[in-house]
């Protein structure tokens, strides 16, 4: 082991589908939340073969364009291409996957040393992947690491792993769970048991934060809120953020609203970015009727009328039978999409009552001769689950036994790119 | 980006955010690294939110260079000069680290402009420390002096262990830059990238920059520098300052440039990497067309009934199974 490098922090970098969070393992929070996107200019990529290997050289070389180094990412990236048609955006991760190796490489370039400033060879890295990656793309993220950038270890954690370890600062470290990941571009419901991911339960929601933006967005359109149209994309996911929050019942909040409207009712005012004359409007029934999505999908979808805290409890019965109870114990959220208030309430309450109405029915069948014991259901919140995978990431990788569990570059050399394939659980984790 | 920035973009981020919600009280306690192994730990204390404890790091530098209490010569009276008022040294630093200053962000000046660029330059806390010898012999060259009190051959600290040189005269600078890396292929690609961009300096629009060499050998202006220092797997550069070179606002760049130049070797031997890969994977996308265009139709059919067989879970298809 590379011991000068094992005595310096690790980087982790975890690659999400909207947002990349990066930073130094060892701290609370990542150094940069940026956008996951780069922007490129391919008006010299693009050019015909024929037209003569050296003309395109020296094409580039006066034009001034290092074309392979003429690129951004993140915010950059997106002021880039709104300023100049030059630049093309392209989105890396599409669901949770890498779709565009050339784009991802150059990203993870900038990350490193634009952003981080750092030298990978003096380094660790921790990467994350979705539990749907497959191994082929384990290997390619390898292959890049270790040939591009010459890291001296590697380890690839899977995304809902690390948020259950980010509860791992209360007092035991409990590596058992269920992962309600709500992201900005899909929701995915992942068990987890002594830290191995449980593949075939994993159940996904097409519904997300994204979704809760456009619900809202809707709702005040047909309102007829005063929001000029180009914007009113912004303003829903800003009164997605500021204002959003879980109800215990609708038509309760519904009377609630009515009876109290100066106190439920937000005013809101913005500039329209055109003309930059002021305007406000109201924020009123949204408040609640945006998270309420999960809870009551029909309200929003018409192919998906699921609710989050049934797909849950599917989810947890397809499980092993044994891993069951403590399953239903440790129901851990992660992603921005989890920040409404009282989520983790109202998720808890509505599952505990599917969970309750199983045992009666069970119970009324075995005609009361046997008792069941009673299942404790537990929904955990914690403080830092906008980026609960990151901090999992940064608790794991201040831990000594992470630079065992790393891949190292020697044994890359040894055995090749396959070694990436596994990633084994380590003794950190528990 | 081709060049390496000199304020560090995270510092900056962070004296930014402070400055604006220096009311708020958040304490703060993070680390960071950089490129050759400087670190850097900052510190807010609920207490005192207008204190900021900012400790520095340096790379541990090899036997030849001349260290004064930690720190390159100069550098205590570079920092006081750059920051005055607002940073106060505290002697002895952090356990751990070379330097510790505290910045009285109460102290900023009031106009926004000055404010900010007086928060870049502490930023660019790294130029100023690591580059406090490089920028005092750089002054006495465009006053056309010697620095006193120096040897015939100047070692600086740049990576750990690292050092390179500089022979300080009335009317030139030698700068020799031995270049080491640790992988068998960065060595070959800093090896031709080195003798390409000495080749580049020789182009018409390049006339006024310093001139530069490379040889596979230590040049003879390293007569006299330890052994252990003249060993170099990608050879050493040379590079020529005229006084011209470092006048007025030229200084603080080619500071930056030089203090940093092994970095940026480094970056662009992998930004090259990076682009070889590309064009492998676009090779390979346009060989594996040519073997689809070579196929059979009876192949291509037997090819999509096996991709049949193994299912792939997608979003449109759980949406589908998950309805009841």
């Amino acid at each position: 082991m590379d011991s000068s490098a094992a005595s310096r922090p690790a980087v982790v970098i975890d690659n999400g589908t909207g947002f990349t969070k990066m930073g130094f393992a060892g701290n609370v929070e990542p150094c940069y939340i940026i956008p996951t996107v780069v922007a490129v200019n391919e008006s010299f990529l693009n050019q015909p073969r024929g037209s003569g290997k050296s003309n395109n050289w020296l094409a580039q070389h006066s034009a001034g364009v290092m074309a392979d180094l003429d690129f951004f990412i993140g915010e950059e990236a997106v002021a880039r291409s709104r300023s100049s048609s030059t630049y093309n955006l392209s989105y890396p991760i599409q669901h949770g996957q890498v779709e565009n190796w050339d784009s991802m490489e150059r990203f993870w370039q900038q990350c490193i040393f634009d952003y981080l400033r750092c030298d990978p060879e003096d380094h660790y890295f921790l990467l994350t992947e979705s539990p749907l990656t497959p191994p082929e793309n384990r290997e390619y993220t390898g292959e890049i690491m270790f040939e591009t950038f010459n890291v001296p270890g590697l380890y690839i954690a899977v995304q809902p792993v690390l948020a259950l370890a980010a509860g791992y600062t209360t007092s035991k470290c409990e590596m058992t769970g269920v992962v309600v990941d709500v992201g900005d571009g899909g929701t995915h419901v992942v068990p987890v048991a002594d830290g191995y991911v449980i593949g075939s339960s994993i159940k996904s929601v097409p519904i997300a934060g994204k979704d809760v933006t456009h619900f809202i967005q809707q709702l005040m359109r047909e309102r007829g809120e005063n929001v000029p149209p180009e914007d009113s994309f912004e303003v829903a996911r800003k009164v997605k953020e500021m204002y959003c929050y879980t109800c215990s019942d609708i038509v309760k909040e519904y009377n609630k609203h009515d009876r109290e409207p100066s106190k439920y009712i937000k005013p809101w005012r913005g500039i329209k970015p055109k003309t930059g004359a002021p305007y406000s409007c109201e924020v009123g029934y949204e408040r609640f009727l945006g998270p309420e999505i999960f809870f009551n999908p029909e309200i929003y979808s018409n192919d998906f009328d699921t609710p989050l805290p049934a797909v849950i409890d599917k989810c947890i019965q397809s499980a092993p039978i044994d891993t069951r109870r403590a399953l239903y114990k440790n129901i851990v959220l992660s992603g921005g999409s989890t920040m409404f208030k009282d989520f983790h309430r109202r998720l808890q309450r509505d599952l505990k009552k599917i969970v309750d109405a199983r045992i009666l029915a069970s119970e009324a069948r075995l005609g009361g001769e046997v008792k069941t014991q009673p299942i404790e259901v537990n929904v955990v919140s914690h403080p830092i689950q906008r980026f609960a995978v990151w901090f999992g990431g940064s608790v794991l990788a201040s831990t000594p036994e992470f630079y065992a569990a790393c891949h190292t570059k020697a044994e890359y050399e040894e055995y090749g790119a396959s070694i990436c394939r596994t990633n084994p659980v380590f003794k950190g984790m528990y | 980006m081709i060049l390496l920035q000199s304020p560090s973009r995270f510092l900056l981020q962070v004296l930014l955010n402070r400055v604006q919600n220096i009311d708020k009280g958040v304490e703060l306690d993070c680390q960071f690294a950089e490129f050759d192994d400087v670190r850097y730990h900052i510190q807010v204390a609920m207490r005192y939110p207008q204190f900021m404890q900012l400790s520095m790091s340096l790379p541990i530098p090899p036997p030849e260079t001349i260290f004064f209490d930690g720190l390159p010569f100069g550098a205590i009276e570079a920092t006081k000069a750059e920051y005055g008022g607002v940073v106060q040294i505290l002697d002895p630093p952090r356990d751990g680290y070379n330097l510790t200053m505290k910045i009285n962000l109460a102290k900023l000046p009031v106009d926004e402009e000055e404010q900010y660029d007086l928060l870049v330059r502490i930023a660019s806390l790294r130029e100023v420390v690591l580059g406090a010898p490089l920028r005092l012999i750089f002054k006495h060259l465009a006053s056309k002096t010697v620095a006193p009190g120096l040897d015939q051959l100047v070692a600086l600290v740049h990576r750990p262990k690292e050092s390179f040189f500089l022979v300080p005269g009335v009317d030139k600078v030698t700068v020799v830059f031995p270049m080491r890396f640790k992988d068998s292929v960065d060595i070959i690609l800093a090896t031709s990238f080195l003798q390409e961009f000495v080749e580049a300096r020789r182009t018409a629009g390049l006339n006024n920059a310093p001139p530069c060499l490379w040889s596979p050998t230590p040049p003879l202006e390293l007569e006299g520098a330890p052994s252990e220092a003249l060993t170099a797997n990608a050879g050493f550069v040379t590079f020529v300052i005229f006084p011209r070179h470092v006048e007025g606002r030229k200084l603080d760049r080619a500071v930056w440039s030089l203090s940093t130049f092994h970095a940026y070797v480094s970056y662009h031997v992998k930004c090259s990497e990076g682009f070889m890969h590309t064009r492998m994977r676009r090779r390979v996308e346009s060989l594996i067309q040519a073997l689809d265009r070579a196929k059979t139709d009876t192949e291509k059919s037997k090819n999509t009934t096996q991709s049949n067989s193994f299912k792939r879970l997608s979003l449109k298809e759980t949406r589908s199974s998950s309805d009841p």
